[in-house]
């Protein structure tokens, strides 16, 4: 017995790592289903599932060969139960439960927000709590604090869109392929982030919440008066890159004045966002608190993070699953 | 031969064991979410046998791999798979279509058989298979998707005029279309059989149809689940032009 065998199907991303209770991650395999999504302009919920069933055991076999770890080698099995589509989670939920039933070992569920959440820490280790989390994904728009694996509380989050469902819609505005998200910021390169005043939508507000849905309004009026004109484009997407980041920033500073926090860790598929990495770094650094990414291999999807918040959870004595129920929670809200 | 079968694809989920000669079964009956009883089935079937040995004992696991609900296809089939890959055993993946029949028909009568389970959106799954005199079902078709109000039953029957055949249906919402013969003999289920899903796994174990875990999949037969892009643009466009047309 060596691990915890994690598996992760809550979206379009099919990940499963191996856990060494002494070492860490020895394994980790990730297939991206953009390829398979991207020609219906989004994730279709039915092909979703039917790859998770397609690549899971394909995926699990070649962690195995990896690690050099045999089945027997497994004595948790950690899987994402929620929240997601329901049909992908079924997937992993089902293959999970089925194989820690038939080897007898207990498995353990695992809240996809918290693999994001302490995702960080799989690179920076010694990181201290308390800390506030900046949640931002394709699902998500969030500020957390965070005293420990398992203690969180809500601080705001999104009223409408999430911050990485908007830089998504705004890419199909601007005829750019899916997901738009890195596409957008791509383009946003090369323009002029001043030329089309938008919106900052409750930035003047003292509360810590976001709203992204009047934002992408805007942009899409906007993109009416630009048409085809290529530099045009360009700064329209850089504009609306900056009013999000702009508003990201300014909740995420007074999140962090509210609490006092020492430190801030920012997690989830859009702080690949390489502006607003630099942004946070520069503004919180200035507030004397420091600034913690996951490594970018671990900003989206991944098996990884979800062994990594499964192996804190064993380490503290929280208690693991063993009725095998294939139980999924499509709808999930983290506080806990 | 030992074998572990289970179907999902239906209301009433179905495990059954085969151990050796002896047969042991399990019927859920009509729970809203089998993901959340199958595995403590499949436990108490063993238990209750004295089975405790059965992970090192067991030489396959069958599940009913569709076509059917998609979500309960692919259930059977992930909990097939995690099973199969921990305890590396092989898998064997059952049409649906055949388990209608031979539930319908357990005497398994020589001849034709056409069966017809309910696909939605006014659509059947169907197949045909040939039983022989020694009691198999030979396939005869591949599993497909018919209209049956509009389709044509010379389209449809592999020899509309030739073999004697029967019919077997599996929870039907449309009722036989009229265009069609009167029916020969037809017989409706609405669950699985038990002893039709080990009939079924047993014929799979002796033609060796077994599959590696990694490589067990559902089938669904019903490929298209979603418009492209193009095909989202030029419904728009339709429509527009529908309601300028209808304005006009
Ligand atoms: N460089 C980037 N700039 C902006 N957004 C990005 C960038 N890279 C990825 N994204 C966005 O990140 C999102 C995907 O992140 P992630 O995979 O964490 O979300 P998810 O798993 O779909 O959602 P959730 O975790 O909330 O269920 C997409 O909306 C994508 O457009
Ligand atoms: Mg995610």
């Amino acid at each position: 017995m060596k691990g915890i065998l994690a598996i992760e199907t809550s979206c379009d991303e099919t990940g499963v790592a191996l856990w060494d209770r002494a070492s860490g991650l020895v394994a980790h395999e990730l297939f991206s289903q953009v390829a398979l999504h991207a020609r219906y302009g989004g994730v279709v919920p039915e092909l979703a599932s039917r790859d998770h069933v397609r690549r899971l055991p394909q995926l699990v076999a070649r962690a195995l060969a990896q690690a050099r770890w045999t089945p027997a080698d497994v004595d948790l099995v950690a899987y994402t139960a929620g929240p997601g589509l329901a049909g992908a989670l079924l997937v992993g939920a089902a293959f999970a439960e089925s194989w820690a039933f038939a080897r007898g070992v207990p498995t353990m569920p695992i809240h996809h927000l918290e693999g994001h959440l302490l995702s960080p820490l799989m690179a920076a280790p010694d990181l201290a709590f308390p800390f506030v989390a900046l949640l931002v994904s394709g699902g998500h728009t969030q500020l957390l604090w965070v005293e420990g694996v398992g203690r969180y509380r809500l601080l705001g989050e999104t009223i409408d869109d999430a911050a990485g469902e908007a830089f998504d819609k705004t890419a199909k505005i601007l005829g750019l392929g899916y997901p738009g998200g890195p596409q957008l910021a791509k383009l946003a390169e090369r323009g002029d982030a001043t030329r089309f005043a938008l919106p900052r939508p409750l930035i003047q507000s003292p509360e810590i919440a976001f709203s992204f849905s009047g934002l992408k309004t805007a942009v899409a009026l906007a993109a009416e008066t630009v048409g085809r004109d290529p530099q045009a484009r360009a700064d329209l997407a850089a504009s609306f890159q900056a009013a999000v980041i702009d508003v990201l920033v300014a909740k995420t500073v007074r999140a962090v004045e509210l609490t006092g926090a020492r430190r801030l860790v920012a997690a989830g598929g859009v702080t690949a966002n390489a502006r607003l990495r630099a942004r946070l770094a520069a503004e919180l650094e200035a507030l004397g608190c420091s600034v913690v990414f996951p490594p970018p291999q671990w900003c989206t999807d991944n098996g990884a993070m979800i062994a990594h918040a499964a192996a804190q959870r064993v380490r503290l004595g929280f208690p693991v699953k063993q009725d095998y129920r294939v139980t999924i929670h499509p709808r999930w809200p983290l506080p806990l | 031969m030992k074998i572990l079968a289970f179907d999902t694809a239906s209301d009433h989920a179905c495990v059954a064991v085969q151990w050796d000669e002896a047969v042991h079964t399990c019927k859920l009956q009509g729970y809203a979410r089998h993901s959340e009883h199958l595995l403590a089935a499949i436990a108490q079937t063993f238990a209750e046998k004295g089975l405790g040995n059965w992970q090192q004992e067991i030489d396959a696991i069958a599940f009913g791999a569709g076509p059917g609900a998609f979500t309960g296809v692919r259930l059977a089939c992930a909990v097939a798979q995690g099973m199969g890959m921990a305890l590396g055993k092989p898998l064997l993946a059952l049409d649906a279509l055949a388990l209608v029949g031979r539930s319908a028909y357990p005497e398994g009568p020589s001849g034709c058989v056409w069966v017809a389970a309910d696909a939605r959106m006014g659509e059947w799954y169907h197949r045909w298979f040939e039983v022989t005199a020694g009691g198999e079902w030979q396939p005869r078709s591949e599993p497909a998707l018919v209209s049956p109000h509009s389709a044509r039953w010379d389209e449809i029957a592999i020899d509309p005029d030739g073999t004697e055949f029967r019919f077997a249906g599996f929870r039907l919402a449309e009722r036989w279309p009229e265009s069609w013969p009167a029916p020969f003999e037809t017989r409706w289920i609405d669950a699985i059989a038990p002893e039709a899903l080990l009939a079924a796994a047993r014929a799979a174990a002796a033609q060796e149809q077994f599959v590696a875990a990694d490589a067990a999949q559902p089938v669904y037969v019903r490929e298209r689940v979603a418009l492209t892009l193009e095909e989202q643009q030029a419904l728009r466009a339709k429509k527009r032009e529908a309601a300028t047309q209808s304005r006009a």
